[in-house]
């Protein structure tokens, strides 16, 4: 037993030192809040143009104008879904406890100036305490065959009147939120 | 001085990072490798990788551009940005980097057999994305993405059960001691090496082609891919020769017990030898389905 865990971590060691990027995703998260709490994540994947073109020749019928309702269903089927198995690459953290994505609505796939853009929306709700609460946003392929890195403006945050929120960038892939119900109640 | 080899040893290994590409995410659900998110928190690993973002896109640019009308100066550019490209691209881990370290850990060599072998993975490399690019582009145009990565996948699988034979051999060599075979097969070593590192097609080279032949530009394509061939092909050579000139530098290293470091030689090709077996069947491994 103790040898096959000695080959199991040589073979992870090698798979690790095997991978590099073939992908580039640029994108952009943006946290939706309403009066009780967090209520999801808007999020944005922009693509490579080569990725894009590749995505778009194999699922769409005319590279040049703008995606069908049919092919955002074939797009979403052959070319997102599988993601489901990593998790759509996000490592999102609350209060230290890892998020594992289930549901993702309103996938929209999009051209724009010759890039493949897929937007999508992550329910996660998590209710607003005098507990200040730490979510930690990010992107990653563990494969390495992706490189997603988020957007220079790559965090919109909408204040609440109810809820104060905090937001800052951990590393250069890794965003800081925290926030906490603020008592508006007049003594 | 005999630990002090010893790390050194391991940090030329641990700098010669390793074999191919990865299965892609986007069209397999199976057999993800997961790996360290901390390299992706890097700044080097970020700036690399920059680098290759900005270099992919300005090549896809110019190919379009060219595919409108040709234009000398952007035909140059071309050349240049896909042989950049092609040594960033090699930097990172993957490409034969591993096999070639274990290598010419394993013998003595010369620093011609690094640009041998770099130059056989580049040209393994290369030709094997030109000739899929072109069946994919023009033979099988309605296999899409999963087709593809299949195809590129049992490739894969080929390269590896290839690698992890030829790993046994050189163990078996070390083991049995049989210098005369070695003899025989000297030649032909490097040779086998390289072809078997190479023999699985990089995407993106896939890709150029497919690109390429799509926008009617099969010709600046092919040129595109032979260049980031060739910048592969330097970096893999130049880290082939650093390790070579490593192994020297140690060797020279006076050592009063000679036959303890005799002894430690064997055993290092003893290791180097497996370690090329455990790429070769980490390789089946990743590209299998299970």
């Amino acid at each position: 037993m103790k040898k096959l865990k000695i080959i199991f971590w040589v073979l992870s060691l090698a798979t690790l030192l095997s991978s590099h990027p073939h992908v580039w995703i640029e994108y952009r998260i943006n946290p939706v809040f309403s009066d009780v709490g967090l209520e999801g994540l808007q999020v944005e994947w922009s693509f490579d143009e080569m990725f894009s073109w590749e995505i778009m020749m194999d699922y769409t019928e005319n590279q040049n104008c703008n995606i069908s309702e049919t092919e955002n269903k074939i797009i979403e089927k052959e070319a997102f879904n599988y993601l489901s198995e990593s998790n759509y690459f996000a490592n999102f953290h609350l209060n230290g406890e890892k998020k594992t994505i289930t549901i993702i609505t309103d996938f929209q796939a999009e051209k724009k100036d010759d890039i493949l853009i897929y937007h999508f929306f992550i329910p996660w709700k998590v209710e607003a305490t005098s507990k200040m609460n730490n979510l930690e946003i990010s992107f990653f392929d563990e494969t390495i065959f992706c490189e997603i890195i988020p957007k220079k403006d790559g965090m919109t945050i909408i204040q609440n009147d109810n809820i104060l929120i905090k937001s800052s960038m951990v590393n250069k892939i890794t965003y800081n939120l925290n926030f906490i119900k603020v008592n508006n109640e007049v003594e | 001085m005999k630990s002090n080899k010893i790390i050194l040893i391991i940090i030329i290994l641990s700098i010669c990072v390793s074999i191919f590409a990865q299965t892609n995410p986007f069209s397999r659900t199976k057999n993800l490798k997961k790996n360290s998110s901390l390299l992706q928190k890097g700044d080097i690993w970020h700036t690399i990788t920059k680098w290759q973002k900005e270099l992919k896109s300005t090549l896809t640019t110019l190919l379009k551009n060219l595919s409108n009308s040709f234009n000398f100066k952007y035909f140059i550019i071309l050349i240049a940005i896909s042989t950049a490209f092609g040594i960033i691209h090699a930097i990172g881990p993957g490409h034969g980097k591993m096999i070639v370290g274990s290598y010419f850990l394993k013998e003595k060599s010369t620093p011609i057999k690094a640009i041998k072998i770099g130059c056989t993975i580049a040209i393994t490399h290369s030709g094997l994305a030109i000739f899929l690019g072109i069946i994919f582009g023009i033979f099988v145009k309605s296999m899409k993405m999963h087709g593809r990565i299949d195809i590129q996948n049992y490739i894969g699988i080929v390269g590896g059960i290839l690698i992890t034979f030829l790993g046994i051999y050189y163990l078996w060599q070390k083991i049995s001691n049989a210098s005369h075979l070695h003899k025989i097969s000297s030649g032909n070593n490097e040779m086998l090496l390289g072809i078997f590192s190479g023999l699985i097609p990089c995407p993106i080279s896939m890709t150029i082609i497919l690109f390429s032949l799509y926008f009617n530009v099969f010709l600046y394509g092919f040129i595109s891919v032979i260049f980031f061939s060739v910048g592969m092909a330097f970096t893999i050579s130049l880290i082939g020769i650093m390790i070579i000139k490593s192994r020297n530098f140690i060797s020279q290293i006076p050592v009063k017990n000679k036959r303890k470091i005799d002894n430690l030689q064997n055993i290092f090709g003893i290791v180097t030898s497996i370690s090329i077996i455990i790429i070769g069947i980490s390789l089946i491994v990743s590209k299998s389905s299970f």
